[in-house]
């Protein structure tokens, strides 16, 4: 058994290329559905973080940004998409939440965890910088305060390649 | 638990190998593969004479794909699982996939899959790895987009439960499921308009039961196809949302409903209205008779067909959320409000930050007649439709967050909850209704550019139950990698026990390590509004999270 997986883990590193984003279409706030591989079609970084309405360290790290986002963007371009992963009726929550914290982000809902599968991420709040061409290039768990700066870094680092 | 060190080691080996072939294929969109796999270790070292010394839980997720073609699966290593996690003992490839899709057109799937259909009150496979859940259905998924606005799903096969398959692709001893569901979606002035209908079928041989009737001892003849039908309807506004959901079951006599013959249904109905700066959410739903599992005897959280998710406010603090309501699917009319208001900078009450208000509220009754064993083998009898019965459970809560200067800022929050220990978990303990009054003070102080410290006070007081708690954190965390915490809770007025707990966190790239040494009561562990006891431990925790 351990072979076979050993062996199946080689495969997978000899495929190994820098993840792109999926294809998988989800809500956003507005209702309208949005095709997340297509989240980068402008040319721009972006930022994908992961978050639920009962998550207090995501709602932090989130409203952390809300406080540099203007001068993110005026600098690199950058958008964040935010993505809610409460289930079923408590996904409406997410709109009232939204407004009420006068975010600027683009929020999709995710119940059911499609992306959040897709993309492998386990907790949250989970933040993955993708570059302007769909490559992930970084991703990180958890939140500690200031640890936005490394997050607008790395957006910082996808502009130079 | 040799076996568990030696899989994690041979994984951490080969990642290092694997870090270093990071290079991007050119080629056309069918040559172009991603590859992606992460590790989720969680490990624990029992100093509880009761309990194993050694246990852990163990999965490697793989997938890897092109535009057109995704193959993904996972193993899971749980040979000596985690306290509270006995049931999921086993070890194999338990999910696994191939996936054909073209975009905007729609995809099919062999395997191992997750669904959900409307907000999952007629069907929902998904996956919970803190509570062991994963009713991940085995068999083929297509979903067909025929034109724009409409999407046409079909699905069936056999859910997982834990490892019983033994290696084979299906447990022949249990049941099948199967879905239909049509969408949509259509848009008319800027408004968003969608409907939805979904048909969800299930299959189990009969149980052998016997019963008496007139006296004698006969065979309890069951049926042995179930069904649920449900529609919904969905508004979306520039501010106003509306969502209403029906689901009707056929009988499906169950160990859950003391195997009466008659059909159970739901609905749910909510409203939001949200502006810049304020929202308001309002909803109501009433479930009857709808515990639906594709295994009869199952009255825990195996083998789920649907997923109706809590009706009430999901707590964040560790006081507030010490007795967490969990869904009362057989019998329960919900009730819940959540509004949101964000006090601006520069006006008086909002200061130089600004400030934050929530107000939430949930009121839960069961209906105004519960299904007896008395009514078991029978059609039963159905409660009134708007007759409410005794209290479940209710819970208001306010909360202020406030920004004091650039270094400061706290949250506090007051929480008063009924929760009728009885009813929800089947014993009580100094009363029926545990009332709890809790009071939460959460502070945060930036040191410096790099360096946080976090506070939080909370207290309960209530006279049922274990009486009162306090809680105490500081969490010190020194950006972007380390976060060291401290804590202790403390019942103070009857059992006077402490439950410190010493933790620290690093976070390196994808890399996420966290170690912690210190004592967890004996509690209810939720999330979604399912609930599952989990024992106390002692002892030191470990868990490392990885992606690449």
């Amino acid at each position: 058994m351990k072979k076979t997986l050993f062996l199946f883990l080689l495969l997978l590193f000899t495929l190994s290329g820098r993840a792109q984003l999926p294809q998988i279409t989800l809500k956003n706030i507005g209702g309208k559905e949005v095709n997340v591989s297509q989240l980068t079609t402008e040319g721009r970084p972006v930022i994908i973080s992961f978050f639920a309405t009962w998550c207090k360290p995501c709602l932090r790290e989130l409203s952390a940004i809300h406080e540099v986002y203007e001068d993110w963007q005026a600098e690199t371009g950058v958008k964040l998409v935010a993505v809610s992963i409460d289930e079923g009726a408590t996904s409406l929550k997410v709109k009232p939440l939204a407004q009420s914290l006068d975010w600027q982000y683009e929020v999709l809902l995710d119940p059911n965890s499609d992306l959040k599968r897709a993309l492998q991420v386990q907790l949250v709040p989970t933040v993955i910088v993708v570059d302007g061409k769909g490559h992930i290039v970084y991703r990180h768990s958890g939140y500690s305060e200031g640890s936005e700066e490394e997050i607008i870094a790395q957006v910082r680092k996808t502009l130079k390649r | 638990m040799k076996n568990s060190f030696f899989f994690l080691a041979l994984v951490l080996g080969t990642t290092a190998f694997a870090q270093t072939d990071t290079t991007h294929r050119k080629g056309g969109e069918w040559t172009k593969w991603d590859a992606a796999i992460s590790l989720q270790a969680e490990a624990h070292h029992s100093t509880r004479k009761d309990a194993l010394r050694n246990t852990a839980n163990t999965y490697v997720v793989g997938t890897v794909q092109n535009k057109y073609v995704e193959i993904g699966g996972r193993y899971e290593h749980l040979t000596q699982p985690l306290p509270g996690h006995e049931a999921e003992r086993g070890h194999g490839l338990a999910h696994l996939y191939a996936k054909v899709r073209r975009s905007g057109w729609g995809e099919i799937t062999l395997g191992d899959f997750y669904e959900q259909l409307g907000s999952g009150i007629a069907f929902r496979a998904y996956e919970d790895r803190a509570l062991g859940i994963d009713n991940a259905v085995r068999g083929g998924r297509i979903v067909i987009m025929p034109f724009r606005g409409l999407t046409l799903k079909g699905l069936a096969g056999q859910q997982r439960l834990h490892f019983d398959r033994n290696g084979k692709i299906f447990q022949s001893q249990r049941g099948y499921v199967g879905a239909t569901d049509a969408e949509y979606r259509f848009e008319m002035s800027g408004q968003q308009f969608s409907l939805g209908a979904t048909m969800v079928g299930w299959h189990e041989e009969q149980t052998p039961i016997k019963r008496f009737e007139n006296g004698v001892l006969k065979r309890f003849r069951q049926p042995e196809n179930h069904g649920i039908w449900a529609a919904r309807l969905g508004y979306t506004g520039g501010k106003a949302d509306v969502y209403f959901e029906h689901a009707t079951k056929t009988a499906n006599p169950n160990a859950a409903n003391f195997y009466t013959l008659r059909s159970g249904q739901v609905q749910m109905l909510t409203f939001s209205y949200a502006d810049r700066g304020w929202g308001v959410m309002l909803g109501a739903r009433r479930s009857d008779n709808f515990d639906n599992h594709s295994l009869r005897t199952e009255t825990g959280n195996d083998q789920r067909i649907n997923h109706l998710p809590p009706f009430a406010p999901e707590q964040s603090y560790t006081l507030a959320a010490l007795h967490p309501y969990a869904t009362q699917p057989q019998s329960e009319w919900a009730w819940q409000a959540e509004g949101r208001y964000l006090l601006k900078r520069g006006t008086a009450l909002g200061g130089r930050y600004g400030a934050r208000l929530k107000v939430s509220a949930a009121y839960v009754n069961a209906l105004d007649r519960a299904t007896t064993s008395q009514e078991a083998y029978t059609h039963g009898r159905r409660p009134s439709y708007f007759g409410h019965g005794e209290k479940l459970f209710h819970d208001f809560t306010f909360e202020v967050s406030k920004k004091i200067s650039a270094s400061y800022s706290f949250t506090a929050l007051y929480s008063h909850q009924d929760y009728n220990q009885r009813a929800i978990e089947g014993h009580a303990d100094n009363g029926n209704h545990v009332k709890s009054h809790i009071f939460v003070y959460d502070g945060k102080h930036r040191l410096n550019k790099k360096i946080t410290l976090r506070t939080e006070l909370q207290y309960l007081h209530s006279k049922q139950a274990d009486g009162n708690w306090l809680y105490g954190m500081a969490e010190l965390s020194v950006a972007p990698y380390l976060v060291f915490s401290v804590s202790d809770q403390w019942n103070s007025s009857r059992s006077n026990r402490h439950y410190p707990m010493l933790s620290v966190a690093g976070t390196y790239k994808a890399h996420r390590l966290q170690l912690g040494v210190g004592k967890t009561r004996e509690g209810i562990n939720c999330s979604g509004g399912v609930c599952r006891l989990m024992p106390a431990t002692e002892g030191a925790y470990l868990s490392y999270t990885l992606n690449f």
